[in-house]
């Protein structure tokens, strides 16, 4: 197992954050992969998803377990809130609206003095538990933690993918307006698939915010970490199983290096590298790296 | 007739702006029937398709199936309750494979994926369509694109089935197997109604053509009648007298 010949927090640190990458990315990618809906604000739930889990500790004195599981359903809450609104929007203006959604709610938390406003909040150490999922010692726990979520939203996308959700998702995708001549209703496709994907973005976030045990309105709603959640799955193959999983596998590992051995302070050299690479996958690959693997697809043959 | 009409669309209007596209138009159609919807360009008729199909609403007028007052509802509603199409401009999904196109119609009737699967696939087998089933549907030549398109709204069990503008852009051969196959739809129990643009195709394949010219229904009875009615032949051919 990889942990155990890792001994360097670093590089430990750059295997936990891959993984989560790859679960946030796969919660994404059920929504902008399978049902079409291209979120560039994913950072909302993944900001709700970390806060409340914090909060709830913090305040409440909740788990957090359960935190993670409030900020889960909040978030979807709040995604079929702005869904219901948003959803009636086609095209480019449903992912313009994610964005501008995303921006105000970094400025409403940059703002609110009961979450810390800019100065965020700080999640101090009480020793190692599996309850309160503190850490301080090893970071091999978190591995497992990041291991065993990325590992469950692959399941739930892939038990998406086989069943009728998927089916209808993906043909409303493709051609909305046939898939509504089939029986598909299209607003609760996207509300169901958003949703869900809302859902598993902000237990990450909740897991985030454990693993740094310090968040602030920037490092978990801005504009980045929707980026980030989003470039994993459309560089490895959007509407993919495993498209997710290996975009994020480059891209992380790439970013996180280039942060460290070439780009100084607030420079962005990995940016750089995750437009470049991106552009040449989009220019040879338009399908994602998957389809050169023949990973994309679950066989569709024919049953007799 | 004694039965109630399967489909029932009653003084019918549409305008779109201050384009009057349908003048209250009405129509009956009997279950088992196959019903031509004719007309010069222009006439109205994939309006009033559209309108059945429930695309968007009459500006007034009703359309009842089996009875139910549907005017209001939207085509996926329309569709659980038994009313399928077909697009004139053929509307496929790309990214998935033949077989997976119909089981996105087929999942209407079963929540089994395999059984989802299954049933998609006898469909293919009618529209013989069997031997693409792995084929991306982006890759199909466009009359298998047809076949496809028509297959999909057969997965999903219609009790009536729009066609719009089906035999287009085929050749007299391929038009020719599309006519057995609607006649084969059509013993299966399912109820057409088709719009067409040519008349030999659509003539000896209706039991019933109804004639729509600039909004208006013109004409309606058995081929044999309509092409004779002298409306019909103006509507087509233009008015001697003003010509």
């Amino acid at each position: 197992m990889i942990p155990l010949v890792v001994s360097d927090v670093y590089t430990m640190n750059v295997l936990i954050l891959t993984l989560m990458y790859v679960a946030l990315s796969q919660s994404w990618n059920i929504l902008g992969g399978y049902c079409g809906q291209i979120s560039l604000g994913h950072a909302v739930y993944f900001g709700i998803g970390a806060y409340v889990t914090t909060v709830a500790l913090l305040v409440v004195g909740i788990l957090p377990w359960f935190g993670m599981l409030a900020g889960g359903i909040t978030a979807a809450v709040i995604a079929l809130f702005l869904g219901y609104f948003c959803f009636r929007l086609g095209g480019h203006y449903y992912t313009i609206a994610t964005i501008v959604i995303a921006e105000a709610a970094l400025l409403i938390f940059l703002n609110w003095d009961f979450v810390g406003a800019a100065l965020g909040l700080q999640i101090s150490y009480t020793g190692d538990s599996w309850a309160t999922l503190q850490f301080g010692q090893s970071k091999l726990p978190y591995f497992y933690l990041a291991l065993g979520f990325s590992l469950i939203t692959w399941l739930i996308a892939w038990t998406i993918e086989g069943s009728r959700w998927g089916y209808w998702w993906r043909a409303v995708k493709d051609d909305a307006e046939a898939a509504e001549s089939l029986g598909v209703n299209i607003f609760s496709s996207k509300m169901a698939a958003s949703g869900i994907s809302a859902f598993l973005t902000a237990v990450s976030g909740g897991f985030y915010a454990l693993f740094v045990s310090y968040i602030e309105p920037q490092s978990v709603l801005g504009f980045q970490i929707s980026l980030l959640i989003a470039l994993p799955a459309v560089l490895g193959g959007v509407g993919t199983l495993w498209g997710p999983a290996v975009g994020a596998g480059i891209l992380i590992p790439v970013g996180e290096l280039t942060r460290s051995y070439i780009g100084g302070s607030g420079s962005g050299a990995h940016l750089v590298i995750y437009g470049t690479l991106i552009v040449i996958v989009s220019l040879l690959r338009p399908e994602g790296l998957t389809s050169m693997l023949s990973l994309g697809k679950r066989s569709g043959g024919v049953v007799r | 007739m004694t039965k109630a009409a399967l489909l029932k669309a009653e003084g019918i209007t549409k305008f779109f702006g201050a384009l009057k596209a349908n003048n209250n138009v009405s129509l009956e159609v009997q279950e088992g029937e196959i019903v031509g919807l004719i007309g010069p360009n222009g006439a109205g008729k994939s309006t009033f398709f559209n309108i059945i199909a429930g695309a968007f609403p009459p500006t007034s007028g009703t359309i009842a199936f089996q009875g139910d007052d549907i005017t209001t509802l939207g085509p996926a509603v329309r569709c659980a309750r038994g009313i399928a199409r077909t697009f004139q401009v053929v509307r496929s999904f790309d990214s998935m494979n033949v077989v997976d196109n119909v089981i996105v119609g087929s999942l209407l009737r079963t929540l089994k994926p395999k059984e989802a699967r299954r049933a998609a696939c006898e469909v293919l087998e009618f529209v013989e369509l069997d031997a693409r089933a792995g084929t991306r549907a982006g890759d199909l030549t466009s009359p298998e694109k047809r076949r496809l398109e028509l297959a999909r709204a057969l997965a999903t069990a219609p009790k009536l089935l729009l066609l719009d503008e089906v035999m287009a852009g085929l050749t007299p051969t391929e038009a020719q197997r599309g006519v057995e196959l609607i006649r084969r739809i059509r013993i299966s129990g399912v109820t057409i109604i088709m719009v067409e643009h040519v008349m030999e195709i659509v003539m000896p394949l209706v039991d019933r053509a109804v004639v729509l010219d600039l909004g208006e229904l013109i004409a309606a009875g058995s081929p044999q009648h309509v092409i004779n009615d002298p409306k019909v032949i103006t509507a087509y051919l233009g008015d001697r007298k003003h010509a």
